[in-house]
């Protein structure tokens, strides 16, 4: 069971948020948040055991055919949208205290 | 390069998600490929599984944390383990006595123990599979007791024949052979063995090989002879070449075809020096006749069998035929309830020793119950002083059983330290034990297992008590000085009680030990013969040579002749040993009729003794005369004892008539019942007697004071001087001068001369052979005095502890009285009045326990002394005294408080 409101650092919302806009896997997050896998995978399981991410495997099949390992997706859960929808509008609060700076 | 890195690092992952792990790796790094990245960044890429796998692993052993109701109940175990190190480490003395105690305990519990496993579980040496062997015992069931019957050789073939369920059944018998090395001959323990008794064992030879089927099959075609390692190394120095050897056995020459492994004693706590097959029985059996026989023609030979399980086959079924034997084995015996009895092979059969065992272990326990009630003693006392700090842990929010599993903590890491002191401590004693009793005792994994199962057992009876009453009181009342003050009392009631049983168990061991060495010692005590430091006995067998009567007789008349000449030799004789043992045997019982009794007439011990040999033993001579060589010629005169002419010819004997049988003399497989009646006079019964016709009339010459005395009692006894019987075997006694100086050797050299094939063994003094005999029952009387020394140390420190925190608990107490005028002496006789209590109430019920004992052991233990008042007095003198002193050292610390000082923190 997870805790009721868990605590998530900076990667870990940031990996979340990379989940929810269907960057199913490691190395998919890494490319796009530019974060590096020593901290992409540990999120990943912390974020998993609080459940807020599901995992699954690929089909045996479809690896096969493209001879690779099969990968492992992941996949944001019901909790984990809500958590991010509450920590998206914590953050957008705190970004409101820095205004953006005038180029001029 | 990466493959292999991953791999490394998986092993960081807990097993069960470890496949997984790596599954998921190897697919990210083989896309990172596919995707054409670079070797650096795929490498820099794969360092991040090192923190995935670290973070992996803290998620895994979290959630087996959190799950589960076990992990609950041990949640933080290592701190327990680390807090209840410190706090041990704080309180040296604490963790010294109670360690010590304990370890005293278990040592001696481990001690008797491993002597109880070695005498049980020990496998013979050399044997391989012991568990599937089987004893078979011919006997019959009677009223619950199985007796046995002296099977004969017919009743192997039988059994062999039958037992299907037995891949082999193996016969062997006891014998005594006298080997000729070098025109010396000397006396060695044999096994008389069906040829496949090797094979059914497993045996491998350290030399050679064993006997082969075929040599047991017909008499005297195949001589040969296996031999010991010991005499192998004794004969040969180990050479190769004695195999093919001829050695003289029995004046037989044999020709040695193995050696048996060092150690080697087939399935019997025996040592045997050689074997010989059944075939060459002739070389010791003998027939109803007394003259050499071959094993099928010698009767009943008291044969034990041992067979090895077919696979697969259970015990239960090989029980299950050996009872369907029944009716085979009725068809060729007389005996119609004979029957056979199907044992696992062990050194002793536990089965019928439970009462044994049971005793054996109850001293040992008993001390050990001690120990811990000393140690509970101790946790009291010390929990008492952290009552304060177990207060707040559970105001803070802990749980009870937190603060119990940290005093059981405390416990189970003072036992395991106590474990290893104590199997040192029984180490060092089994090594003094083995040398008053050569039984080998190892510490092996089954002894190590049981000194670990007390441990724990021990830890949790000597904490658990005291920490849950004490958690209780801490959890009732938060409020920590109220609880100094109005607990002390109701605890140190328990206390007390904690101290009256141990002054009861140790008064009770102590009073026993004392009764049982007292007992040992007085019967001891009262030699009926003079100077038993100047008789020297020696066993003399010409039996081994297969002598005719008459040629044997001419050699223990020369023999006789010979030794009587020793220089320092007063005089010499012969005799049945039983003599001065009282041990019993076919030959040395009669049958005698009384002038008046028309009846089968009664048994009575005979004993046959050479003319001189009353003057060797120096009996004395109440009435009449002693023998003179005339007496031998021919049967007609005896000596008696007193209690033989008070018991059957009125105290008249000098002179008067009665018929006397011959012996049974069935030699020593002969069943000889011997039954006490209460008053502890014996009647003996022999399976075959000899009938009035065969008796001879014989007149009392003399009557003799008693040499046989057993306790307070002496059974009648008659002696005659000439031959009944032949008896091949007989003892001979020598009576030395004043100087006391014999040379064994001039005894030797005089058998030599006569025949050097005859061999002299066992020569000793009778107060030797006194000190050696019940050494077992000595032990046993000395290790529970032992016990009950270290029983009363134990209670000694007991008491001390208690006492000396009495006294720091009520400090403020003694310092107020003396401020108020009471003197030093009167404090210190309040507080050691006070502990003296419970001691003396103990004492008295452990009295009374020892009382009980002591009679029990009056019932099992032939010739035992009632109720002892002078070990009972002995016993509460001494615990008295060490109780008092034990009290009084740490009294008199009350008597020094200064009454300032403790009306200052007031």
């Amino acid at each position: 069971m997870a805790p009721a409101n868990p605590a998530l650092s900076y990667t870990g919302l940031f990996v979340l948020q990379a989940v929810a806009q269907g960057h199913r896997f490691g190395f998919d997050i890494m490319d796009v948040t530019g974060l590096p896998s020593g901290t992409i995978y540990p999120a990943l399981r912390r974020l998993e055991a609080l459940e807020l991410v599901s995992s699954d495997w690929e089909k045996d099949a479809k690896a096969r055919k493209e001879g690779r390992p099969r990968r492992r997706y992941y996949e944001i859960t019901r909790a984990g949208t809500l958590q991010l929808a509450e920590a998206e509008s914590r953050y957008r609060a705190v970004g409101r205290l820095f205004p953006k700076r005038s180029t001029t | 390069m990466i493959r292999i890195l991953l791999c490394l690092v998986s092993l960081l992952v807990p097993h069960a998600v470890r496949p997984r792990w790596r599954e998921e790796w190897l697919a990210e790094m083989s896309h990172a490929r596919s995707r054409g990245e670079r070797l650096r960044r795929r490498i820099s890429m794969a360092a991040g599984s090192v923190p995935d796998a670290l973070t992996t692993r803290r998620i895994a052993t979290a959630a087996r944390r959190a799950t589960g109701p076990r992990a609950g109940i041990f949640h933080a175990l290592d701190q327990d383990v680390r807090y209840a190190m410190r706090g041990l480490a704080k309180d040296p003395g604490f963790a010294f006595g109670v360690i010590l105690s304990l370890a005293l305990g278990i040592g001696a519990n481990t001690a008797a123990f491993s002597m109880i496993n070695a005498a049980i579980f020990r496998p013979f040496p050399g044997v391989a599979n012991q568990e599937e062997l089987v004893r078979l015992t011919l006997g019959t069931h009677d009223r619950q007791k199985f007796s046995t019957i002296p099977a004969s050789y017919r009743d192997f073939m039988t059994i062999r024949e039958n037992m299907t369920t037995v891949s082999g059944l193996s016969a062997y018998r006891d014998a005594a052979f006298a080997i000729s090395t070098d025109g010396q001959t000397t006396g060695v323990p044999g096994t008389l063995v069906s040829g496949n008794y090797f094979d059914v064992l497993g045996v491998k030879p350290a030399a050679g090989r064993f006997f082969l089927e075929r040599e047991d099959q017909t008499a005297w075609t195949h001589p040969v002879v296996v031999i010991s390692d010991a005499l192998w190394e004794r004969l040969y120095d180990r050479a190769p070449s004695a195999i093919g050897r001829p050695l003289l056995v029995n004046g037989a020459a044999l020709e040695i075809v193995g050696v048996a492994p060092a150690g080697f004693m087939g399935v019997k706590a025996r040592s045997p020096g050689l074997w010989v097959t059944m075939a060459m029985g002739e070389l010791t059996l003998r027939g109803p006749d007394g003259r050499p026989a071959r094993a099928e023609a010698a009767g009943p030979l008291g044969l034990e069998y041992v067979g090895r399980r077919r696979s697969g086959v259970t015990l239960e079924q090989v029980r299950a035929q050996a009872g369907a034997l029944r009716e085979r084995l009725e068809a060729t015996r007389p005996n119609p309830r004979a029957r056979v009895s199907v044992l696992p092979v062990m050194l002793n059969d536990p089965s019928g020793m439970a009462p044994e065992i049971a005793g054996f272990m109850a001293v040992p326990m008993l001390v050990l119950a001690i120990a811990c009630v000393n140690a509970a003693n101790l946790v009291m006392a010390r929990s008492s002083r952290r009552v304060r700090d177990w207060t707040v842990r559970l105001a803070v929010g802990a749980t009870r059983w937190r603060v119990v599993r940290q005093v059981l903590a405390d416990a189970m890491i003072l036992s395991a330290a106590a474990t290893v002191l104590g199997l040192l401590l029984s180490r060092w004693a089994l090594s003094f034990i083995m040398r008053i009793l050569p039984v080998p005792a190892p510490l092996d994994a089954r002894v190590a297992l049981f000194a670990v199962a007390i441990a724990v057992l021990t830890a949790v009876i000597f904490s658990l008590g005291p920490a849950l009453s004490v958690t209780r009181h801490a959890a009732k009342r938060l409020a920590p000085a109220a609880a100094q003050i109005g607990g002390s009392r109701a605890r140190s009631t328990a206390r007390f009680a904690l101290i009256a049983l141990q002054a009861a168990l140790s008064l009770g061991l102590l009073a026993t030990g004392t009764q049982f060495a007292r007992t040992v010692y007085a019967a001891a005590a009262t030699e009926p013969i003079a100077h038993p430091e100047s008789l020297v006995l020696a066993a003399v067998d010409v039996d081994p040579l297969r002598l005719e009567r008459e040629a044997g007789e001419e050699f223990y008349r020369q023999l006789l002749d010979r030794v009587s000449r020793i220089p320092g030799v007063t005089a010499a004789g012969f005799a049945p040993r039983g003599i001065v043992t009282g041990q019993v045997s076919g030959d040395t019982l009669a049958r005698i009729w009384l002038a008046e009794s028309r009846d089968d007439g009664t048994s009575q011990l005979a004993f046959k003794v050479s003319a001189r040999l009353l003057d060797a033993v120096a009996v004395r001579l109440l009435q009449g005369r002693r023998f003179t060589a005339v007496d031998e010629t021919s049967i007609s005169t005896v000596i008696v004892n007193k209690p033989f002419a008070d018991k059957f010819l009125q105290g008249q004997a000098v002179g008067r008539s009665f018929r006397l049988g011959r012996p049974a003399n069935t030699g020593a497989s002969a069943m000889i019942i011997v039954t006490l009646d209460r008053k502890g006079v014996p009647t003996y019964k022999t399976a075959s007697g000899s009938t009035a016709g065969d008796a001879v009339e014989v007149t009392v010459v003399g009557v003799v004071d008693g040499i046989m005395k057993q306790g307070a009692f002496e059974p009648p006894i008659l002696y005659y001087p000439a031959a009944l019987v032949y008896q091949p075997a007989r003892t001979l006694f020598l009576r030395l001068d004043r100087s006391g100086r014999f040379n064994a050797a001039a005894l030797h050299a005089a058998a030599r001369e006569i025949d050097a094939r005859v061999p002299i063994t066992g020569v000793t003094t009778l107060a030797e052979m006194r000190l050696n005999h019940n050494v077992d029952v000595k032990f046993a009387g000395r290790a529970v005095g032992v016990l009950g020394i270290l029983a009363l140390i134990l209670t000694a420190g007991g008491l001390y502890s208690v006492v000396s925190y009495i006294v720091s608990l009520r400090r403020q107490e003694v310092g107020i009285r003396i401020a108020l005028g009471a003197a030093a002496g009167s404090i210190i006789g309040m507080i050691v009045r006070q502990a003296l209590l419970p001691t003396v109430i103990g004492a008295a019920l452990g009295a009374a326990g020892a009382g009980v004992v002591g009679v029990v052991i009056r019932s099992r233990m032939y010739g035992a002394s009632p109720v002892d008042p002078v070990a009972f007095g002995g016993a509460t003198l001494l615990m008295l005294a060490v109780m008092l002193v034990a009290s009084w050292i740490p009294a008199r610390h009350a008597g020094r408080v200064d009454p300032i000082s403790v009306l200052r923190q007031e």
